[in-house]
């Protein structure tokens, strides 16, 4: 059973059609890239895969259940993460305290133990917060643990982002133009970070404009235009298909 | 490893001695005056003492929902309404529940009592709104309080109308019928300063164990980044009910303390300037902290009683003070405060964390 | 059967004064996104400046209502520019921009006791025959009819200003995108400055038609604020047609109510049908888009 199964999905913005009748799956351990040029609706799929719109038709399970038209926080604590494409922190706040925050549905204590700070809470927030530091430590930025958000340069926050989702324990990780905006030698690093995501068993889908970035870590690619699906298959079958290549490059001449 | 979580816990043990340290000298002040030791004694300045710790309950309450939570309300005169009437129709010995012949609770239970119908009348009616775009709360409350304020102005066989209730009873702490501890005293709110000041400490201690918890985290959350927050599975809808719930409560034993201390109330208090006074507290003082709703109370309630002679201009002056700090210092007085020691080097700037 | 026509009559006078407000907030909430609290207050105001002028100086009632309507719409225009704009520039946070639109009303609100007095004033009749017109076995006031009357006729010159003319579609288009519309060379700051003070004409407007049929006081902006609210709820929030049908539905209903029921109760029945829409079906009749989740 595929871990992310995408069926017939489509979706209507006032008679526009920006998503028609996707079919793809995701199994688990893939990273899975999702491209096509600009307006093609992935950040949509997205979207919906997490939660944020509810599809006009079709269906998403997730290990074998449905998701669709659930609220995002459901499908969040269900085991889906995201990252934004414009970055979407808690910028006044620490990147402690977004951490603590990216860690909601995963705390066990209740309102009792909020009110009156239990021994329950102190044991709870302890851990909490070691874990936090553990996946700051990881994608690399331990030591900006007690900064504001807004106050870390454009990588970092990107970082952030994604420790934000990854410490929640997802079982699929969802990365929104994770490379926007990266210079090489970033990219190369956030390259072996997603590398290493799924070492620690977290499935990936990566939507991606930079073509050497989704080729070289993908396992396979589903290549959207216009909101349908024209081709699906690993990196070198897409970079060989006719329909990929037409569609970001024009046809005609 | 660098222990900085060491250092904020120093900051935490500083904080919390110089908050219980404040808190002792007033209590220090006020026994002294009673006892003739500190200045002649003024009994106005108890009256004045209880108004402040009663604002400043009512605001931190607001500043649960608005500070923290982000959302706002226009209503919650129509709290402080629910605890005020409804501690005394459960406590008074002719009007309420002794109409109808049910023996009347203490004082000491009702008040705690109409906080709790006050928080869940809170929690339905911001329920249908917390799904709802953030403007629907606003116009909910203002009908909320239009809707309390006509409650106890149109019905006289309930509350007397415009008329009002007197002879509201007294709080006593009381035991098989002997009175441990008696907050009374007609003609002076000496003993009753305790009361408000024991209540006001300790739900700041309960603001402050919600907000450095997960459910104050979740708050915050919705406050920076709503779909951030749904995202990292926060459920807002609830999030922001139990903020409102919460908020509810703190100014809903505001005004039975009130009621109570008072001896009369009357529906004139609960108009929907009494939402804009409160919020003109807690703006001035500053949100989103601990310090600042008190500061705003304290200032506000030393204007309006400097300022008897000009009560007429009283709604006019809040109205251009709230625009002024809305234009000029959002943040407020604890702002104003932070950006000063910014200037002198300390961590200024605004962190409105869970801090 | 009179008494029929008559509270139909009451109620579509109420419905169009709720409808003069409710049209600012729709207009207001398309162009900025933002919600004005200052509407009902503004009506109050600019039905005092009609009194002051009509009643205290008088000055022939056209003159005085259009002489009103010049000021509102300065009124209107100067809190956009002066205050909101200076928020939205600060990139202020939504609660805050409405927070000073309740600053502004309570200003408002409060200027006007100081200035007027906090009693209820009255409007001599405007017409030189007062006497009422028949309809029917009714009998029903001229002021009455005028406020119907010139209320559909705003209504109605509003959709053609809105629809039919350069002006009016520009400002339709900034409402929907401001950066596209700058693109096409269209002043945002004049058309959304210019929004503001229409939604203050109009405010106005409604002020100074319900004030002969009814009273002024300065508590007459918040009453009928609160309800003209639940009116464009009901019609769906922010939808321009939406805010009419609402406020109409309302005047109706509130009126009935205080004829047949009881006068207690009918602002419960008002606020509880807003609650009742809020909780059934929040996108109101005319399916605004509400939802936040």
């Amino acid at each position: 059973m595929a871990l992310l199964d995408v069926k017939d999905l489509s979706i209507e913005f006032s008679g526009l059609k920006a998503v028609q009748h996707l079919d793809f799956s995701v199994e688990k351990g893939e990273i899975f890239g999702l491209i096509g040029p600009n307006g093609a609706g992935k950040t949509t799929v997205f979207n919906m895969v997490s939660g944020f719109f509810k599809p006009s038709g079709g269906q998403i399970f997730l290990n074998g259940m449905r998701i669709d038209g659930k609220f995002m926080f459901e499908i969040n604590k269900l085991g889906i993460a995201r990252t934004y494409q414009n970055i979407n922190l808690f910028n006044n706040i620490s990147v402690m305290d977004n951490m603590l925050i990216g860690q909601h549905c995963r705390i066990p204590y209740g309102t009792f133990a909020s009110f009156f700070h239990t021994r329950k809470y102190r044991d709870c927030e302890r851990a909490t917060r070691e874990k936090a530091r553990e996946t700051l430590g990881f994608v690399g930025i331990p030591e900006r643990e007690d900064d504001q958000a807004k106050a870390l340069s454009y990588g970092e926050q990107r970082l952030l982002e994604i420790a934000r989702a990854l410490v929640s324990d997802p079982c699929l990780l969802l990365l929104d133009e994770p490379a926007a905006g990266m210079n090489p030698t970033e990219k190369d690093n956030l390259a072996r970070l997603v590398l290493e995501i799924r070492k620690r068993g977290v499935t990936v889908l990566c939507v991606e404009h930079d073509m050497k970035f989704v080729m070289g870590i993908t396992d396979r690619i589903c290549v959207l235009n216009y909101g349908q699906r024209i081709a699906l298959g690993t990196p070198g079958e897409m970079q060989r298909h006719p329909a990929v290549v037409e569609a970001y490059l024009g046809g005609g001449e | 490893m660098k222990t900085l979580s060491d250092k904020k816990f120093s900051g935490k043990w500083l904080r919390r001695a110089l908050a219980a340290g404040i808190f002792a000298l007033v209590v220090l002040v006020v026994v002294m005056m009673e006892n003739n030791i500190l200045f002649a004694r003024n009994r106005y300045i108890y009256v004045l003492l209880c108004y402040i710790g009663i604002y400043s309950i009512a605001t931190s309450g607001l500043d649960v929902l608005f500070g923290y939570a982000g959302q706002i309300s226009f209503g919650h005169a129509g709290f402080f309404c629910i605890g005020a009437y409804g501690s005394v129709l459960l406590s008074h010995s002719e009007w309420g529940v002794a109409k109808l012949g049910i023996t009347p609770l203490p004082p000491i239970l009702s008040i705690p009592l109409m906080g709790l119908v006050a928080a869940l009348i809170g929690a339905l009616l911001s329920k249908p709104a917390s799904k709802l775009v953030f403007h629907f709360l606003s116009l909910l409350t203002i009908a909320f309080n239009q809707i309390m304020y006509l409650v106890v102005a149109n019905f006289p066989g309930l509350t007397n109308g415009f008329i009002g209730i007197t002879r509201v009873p007294p709080v006593k702490l009381q035991l098989f019928g002997a009175t441990l501890l008696d907050f009374t005293a007609v003609k002076s709110k000496y003993s009753y300063v305790f009361l408000v000041m024991a209540v006001l400490a300790a739900l700041l201690i309960l603001k402050q164990n919600i907000v450095r918890s997960k459910l104050g985290r979740s708050m915050i959350a919705i406050r920076e980044n709503q779909t951030a927050a749904n995202g990292c599975g926060v459920n807002i809808m609830r999030a922001k009910t139990v903020s409102f719930a919460i908020s509810a409560f703190y100014v809903g034993i505001a005004g039975g303390l009130l009621a109570h201390m008072v001896g009369f109330i009357s529906p004139d208090t609960f108009v929907q300037n009494t939402s804009v006074i409160f919020i003109t507290m807690l703006l001035f003082g500053g949100s989103g902290n601990m310090t600042g709703p008190i500061l705003g109370a304290l200032v506000i309630t030393f204007v309006q009683e400097s300022f008897q002679s000009l009560q007429d201009y009283r709604m006019l002056i809040y109205g251009t003070f709230l625009l002024a700090v809305i234009l000029y210092q959002p943040a407020g007085l604890v702002g104003l405060g932070r950006s000063i020691s910014g200037m002198f080097g300390g961590k200024g700037g605004a962190n409105r964390g869970a801090a | 059967m009179q008494m029929l026509i008559n509270v139909l009559i009451g109620g579509l006078v109420l419905g169009c004064t709720y409808g003069m407000l409710a049209l600012g907030y729709s207009l207001i909430y398309q162009a900025s996104g933002y919600m004005n609290f200052t509407q009902g207050n503004l009506l109050m105001f600019g039905a005092f400046i009609a009194y002051q002028l009509y009643v205290v100086w008088s000055i022939p009632f056209i003159i005085a209502l259009a002489g009103s309507l010049i000021v509102m719409f300065f009124v209107g225009w100067m809190m956009e520019r002066f205050v909101i704009r200076r928020l939205v520039r600060k990139k202020a946070q939504n609660v805050y921009v409405v927070l000073a639109t309740i600053a502004l009303s309570t200003i408002v609100e409060n200027a006007a006791m100081l200035i007027w007095g906090s009693n209820m004033k009255y409007f001599p009749s405007l017409y030189s025959n007062p006497s009422p017109i028949k309809i029917g076995p009714a009998t029903v006031s001229k002021e009455q009819l005028t406020c119907i009357v010139v209320a559909l006729l705003a209504m109605l010159l509003l959709h053609f200003f809105l629809n039919k003319t350069k002006f009016g579609t520009s400002m339709r288009a900034a409402a929907q995108n401001k950066m596209a519309a700058s693109c096409m060379g269209i002043n945002v700051n004049t058309t959304i400055g210019t929004t503001y003070g229409i939604a203050a004409v109009l405010a106005c407007l409604g002020g100074v038609l319900v004030a002969p049929t009814m009273y002024v006081s300065y508590q007459l902006g918040n009453n009928l604020a609160a309800k003209s609210f639940a009116g464009a709820v009901i019609g769906g929030y922010g939808h321009i047609y939406g805010a009419i049908i609402g406020s109409l539905f309302i005047g109706l209903l509130e009126t009935f109510v205080g004829a047949y029921v009881s006068s207690a109760y009918k602002e419960f029945i008002v606020y509880g049908v807003m609650v009742l829409f809020m909780v059934l079906r929040p996108r109101g009749i005319c399916n605004a888009n509400v939802y936040s989740v």
